[in-house]
């Protein structure tokens, strides 16, 4: 088979689509030096085309350079950050400068699965917890470390209700004290 | 060792029916500008051409330094590895070749090591700085600016 090298062709005209690819750093120089050699004008139909295919080919050569595949692979381990820290309160410090000789290097690790700490209070789930626990005691006076009294909400209402009952005031005074409960507890 | 003294030439290139060919040169100083080159270059060619039995084929300007004093390198090869370095102005991208890079200028470490030009050597940034200074006033063949925001260096075998 033979083929011949000076065939001339039309440079494909933007806008260029781009895709990620698998590729090896090793053959950057081979690769440069066949997107060199098709960079020579007699490969082209006409010196726009020449134009046109020289920038195209100096894009892709300098791409080759420089790889985005340690910058994705950071953007992801941020998100898994940001995501764990926000849903399950785990804070992590991190070394490094993000590059393949000196990567980020995260304290505690990044977690190939998930630990959830539903007592983290920065937590979206320790916030519901807490909302849920904060709700358990008023309903029904379950006590933890947050909310320590034993007197629900009902509980409450009956102490005052029995307090009310024991005195001799008159409506306009038993109406004046629950007006200081409402505002209370506005 | 003897060094020719810098100059710019204007080259006729001249051919008859035999396809003999001829080279006529006029020499002008180094520091001659592109203006007086062209008018000195217009005129002799008015003047030649009537005299002449033959076709002027081609018209080239040379400045011509030359340096013979230097040793080269022995590790270097003009003919087998280059330098490219890669240029951007917008979506516009170029590149620029040079000969026989000084393999002290590539990364050590990583997977580009001996491949991509390194960036955090100081001599490599003040080269590629007073480099894309240089480049600003340069204009493609096409009219347009080149590029000189500089992207990457790598080596070319």
């Amino acid at each position: 088979m033979s083929i011949n090298i000076v065939n001339k062709a039309d440079a494909p005209e933007p806008p260029y689509i781009c895709e990620l690819v698998s590729y090896q750093p090793e053959a950057t120089p081979f690769v440069l030096y066949g997107l060199w050699l098709k960079s020579q004008k007699y490969f082209w139909n006409s010196p726009a085309d020449w134009e046109t295919a020289k920038s195209l080919l100096a894009q892709v050569g300098s791409e080759l350079l420089m790889p985005c595949g340690i910058d994705i692979v950071n953007g992801l381990d941020r998100i898994y950050n940001l995501l764990d820290v926000r849903l399950a309160g785990i804070e992590r410090t991190v070394t490094g400068s993000g590059t393949s000789d000196d990567p980020f290097v995260y304290d505690p690790i990044l977690y190939q699965t998930p630990e959830i700490f539903d007592d983290e209070p920065i937590s979206l789930i320790g916030l519901a917890t807490t909302g849920k626990r904060a709700w358990k005691n008023l309903l029904d006076g379950v006590t933890s470390p947050d909310f320590a009294d034993s007197r629900s909400f009902r509980d409450q209402l009956e102490a005052i209700r029995a307090i009310l009952a024991d005195t001799e005031l008159d409506g306009d005074e038993i109406e004046g004290i629950l007006n200081l409960i409402l505002l209370a507890l506005a | 060792m003897y060094v020719p003294v810098p100059t710019m030439a204007l080259e006729w290139h001249a051919t008859d029916r035999d396809e003999g060919r001829a080279l006529t040169t006029m020499r002008l100083p180094f520091a001659v500008s592109t203006a007086d080159a062209d008018s000195v270059t217009t005129e002799l060619h008015a003047v030649m051409s009537p005299l002449l039995n033959c076709v002027i084929t081609r018209v080239g300007w040379r400045w011509i330094f030359r340096n013979d004093d230097t040793e080269p390198a022995e590790t270097g090869s003009n003919t087998q590895v280059l330098l490219a370095l890669f240029y951007r102005n917008g979506e516009r991208y170029d590149a620029f070749y040079l000969p026989a890079p000084n393999p002290d200028y590539f990364e050590t470490t990583g997977p580009y090591a001996g491949i991509r030009l390194d960036m955090s050597n100081p001599t490599v940034v003040s080269a590629i700085e007073a480099l894309s200074s240089a480049l600003e006033a340069v204009v493609t063949p096409s009219g347009d600016p080149f590029p000189t925001e500089f992207v990457a260096g790598g080596k070319v075998i």
